[in-house]
């Protein structure tokens, strides 16, 4: 299993290489001028020459390149081009709301997704069934900055039960921190629930259908035992995958969902760069949450071959 | 020899003819007993006419500002209210919806453009497997919405970008399942005894593989269509995207944010809109598999 877990991470040199030279591309076809996009049309030549140094734009291409990866190999992500900060400095700083939020809302939709993605597969064609599965497909089209949206509108402003945005770190002021915490939660876990809670449902329907549960039945276990010993443990290997995945994109989603209800984590950092044109920023923060992403679905991998060991690794 | 052939190809297109028959027929059965799929269909279709026909049928401009209206609450002149400048909300809709559409339409032709040419090509030909999804795996490394940010904010908010962008997100997504599909058929009989009757590669791709895989591809594009209107209208409220004074039900959701507490229809309807109309694509992708995918029951 170490050998595995070894393997998959110097499998993963690759993939980050050619994630952070996508990265790289990608910010350097910015149209124009960077230094004078950045500074505005009124900007001395002294000025711009001098952002172009500290950016490194003066090099050649190829030095910008190897400089960007030396610095990453270092953990060194550069600088802010607006506060001077180390943009690693200002991650880590904001990763702890967007860890606070990402997994509350994921608590959210896996307290409820499974449980009535089995109500659906063991309730196959009754109203819970179509009921969920009607749910499921709305979660699935419904824009979260739209939910997130109504949920201020009446939860909020009318009904004044909760704060409409704000953020307070947990440790400081626990209740006042859920508070702020609740709605952005149920926005963001909103569609992962969607989709968790269908994938139980169509999994825990094949499960069902299988020999293995016909002779748990018929050698005469209860149905509890039937359903939580032996079909849902089984059911759980392709909701899993899915549960990895989505808890990447819910660093994705959160992007939406922080701006949305002023919450200060990466996502409101990413979309700030993006306004102030500070590409480091950018580049930095989208880059941390694309290795999270994969590091995820590594920890994924390796759950399998404990909840299936039929799986072997080699 | 010839006549083995001929008979081959004879026996091949009558099957062929008769499971496009079947499928035909599937469809037509499946939406006789799926009133949803009904529902959805009949809502994309008054929403594709009702963006083609924008300006014969939108009661106001969309753009026309009436001063003496601010914030009007529905009636009978502005349907659906007016926002913060007394522009029409329901025009601003039936406008916005031409956006929608077109980006969500145009993103998703490219995605298919681009993603399965290069699907076919790793599929089928296993020395451009390895170097093909490497590539799309970088892309599928990034959560989509933030690969999209980071490419508007490279190439700036226009409309025409937001269409690179989300068909950059969606080409690795189609290559992939392509090249998958390929793999499930590309050993089976017929493909081997096409390959044996003498035809070449791109002959058993576009005459054997192609129609073979076809199903699983529409439901992807059909599931996509509304995904890719969902980027548009998150990308448009972050405001990122279609920029004002153009209308976009991202974009009008945006701006209403500030509003909303004196006249909630203005964050409302552009919300109904955008999920009507994902819902309804996503009913259809369901249905489509349902009704084309013969492994689900």
């Amino acid at each position: 299993m170490l050998a595995y877990i070894l393997r998959r991470l110097v499998l993963m040199i690759p993939v980050l290489f050619g994630v952070s030279t996508a990265l790289f591309v990608l910010m350097r076809v910015v149209p124009g001028d960077v230094a004078r996009t950045i500074l505005g049309q009124n900007a001395t030549p002294e000025a711009i020459s001098a952002l172009r140094h500290q950016m490194g734009l003066d090099k050649s291409i190829g030095a910008q390149y190897t400089d960007w990866l030396w610095g990453l190999v270092r953990g060194d992500l550069g600088q802010s081009l607006r506060s001077g900060y180390p943009v690693s400095t200002l991650i880590g700083q904001r990763f702890p709301a967007t860890l606070e939020l990402t997994v509350a809302a994921m608590v959210i939709s896996l307290m409820t997704a499974i449980p009535l993605g089995i109500l659906a597969a063991v309730k196959r064609g009754s109203w819970i069934d179509h009921l969920t599965a009607v749910i499921g497909l709305a979660g699935l089209s419904i824009p979260s900055f739209w939910l997130g949206t109504l949920l201020i509108l009446f939860v909020a402003l009318k009904l004044r039960w909760l704060p409409p945005f704000g953020y307070t770190p947990f440790f400081d002021d626990p209740l006042q921190s859920l508070r702020h915490l609740a709605l952005p939660a149920l926005t963001l876990g909103f569609s992962m629930t969607a989709v968790v809670m269908r994938m139980t449902r169509s999994s825990m329907v094949e499960v069902l259908g299988e020999e293995f549960v016909k002779t748990a039945r018929a050698k005469g276990l209860i149905e509890r035992r039937v359903l939580y010993g032996h079909a849902l443990k089984n059911a759980l290997i392709p909701v899993l995958t899915i549960i990895g995945l989505q808890t990447g994109f819910l660093f994705g989603g959160a992007v939406i969902i922080e701006n949305l209800f002023a919450w200060p984590g990466i996502g409101r950092l990413t979309l700030d760069g993006v306004f102030q044109r500070d590409y480091p920023v950018v580049q930095g923060s989208v880059l941390f949450v694309a290795v999270l992403f994969v590091l995820i679905n590594l920890v994924v991998d390796v759950l399998y071959s404990y909840l299936d060991p039929r799986i072997h690794y080699r | 020899m010839a006549t083995v052939g001929q008979s081959a190809v004879l026996a091949e297109s009558t099957w062929a003819g008769r499971r496009r028959e079947g499928v035909r027929w599937r469809l037509w059965f499946g939406l006789r007993r799926n009133g949803l799929a009904w529902v959805a269909i009949t809502f994309l279709v008054v929403a594709a006419g009702a963006a083609i026909l924008a300006s014969t049928i939108a009661p106001h401009e969309p753009t026309a500002m009436h001063r003496q209206a601010k914030f009007a609450s529905p009636d009978t002149t502005y349907p659906f209210g007016t926002d913060e400048f007394g522009r029409d909300t329901l025009s601003r809709l039936i406008h916005g919806g031409r956006i929608s559409l077109s980006v969500g339409f145009s993103s998703v032709c490219a995605a298919l453009l681009f993603g399965i040419p290069l699907g076919l090509a790793g599929g089928f030909f296993h020395r451009l497997d390895n170097p093909i999804m490497r590539v799309m795996d970088v892309f599928l490394t990034f959560p989509d919405i933030l690969l999209a940010i980071a490419i508007m904010a490279a190439l700036g908010p226009t409309v025409r970008n937001v269409m690179i962008a989300i068909a950059i997100i969606n080409v690795p997504i189609f290559a992939r399942i392509t090249r998958s599909l390929v793999l499930g058929v590309k050993e089976l009989a017929y493909v081997e005894a096409a390959r044996t009757l003498g035809r070449n590669d791109v002959g058993i791709i576009a005459r054997h593989i192609l129609p073979n895989i076809l199903s699983p591809l529409i439901v992807q594009a059909t599931l996509s269509l509304g995904f890719a209107i969902l980027t548009e209208a998150a990308l448009s409220f972050l405001g990122l995207g279609t920029q004002p004074p153009t209308p976009s039900w991202g974009l009008m959701l945006n701006t209403a944010r500030n509003y909303m507490e004196y006249s909630p229809w203005v964050a409302i309807f552009p919300g109904v809109a955008i999920f009507l109309t994902v819902f309804s694509f996503n009913i259809l992708g369901d249905f489509f598999r349902d009704v084309l995918d013969p492994r689900v029951k």
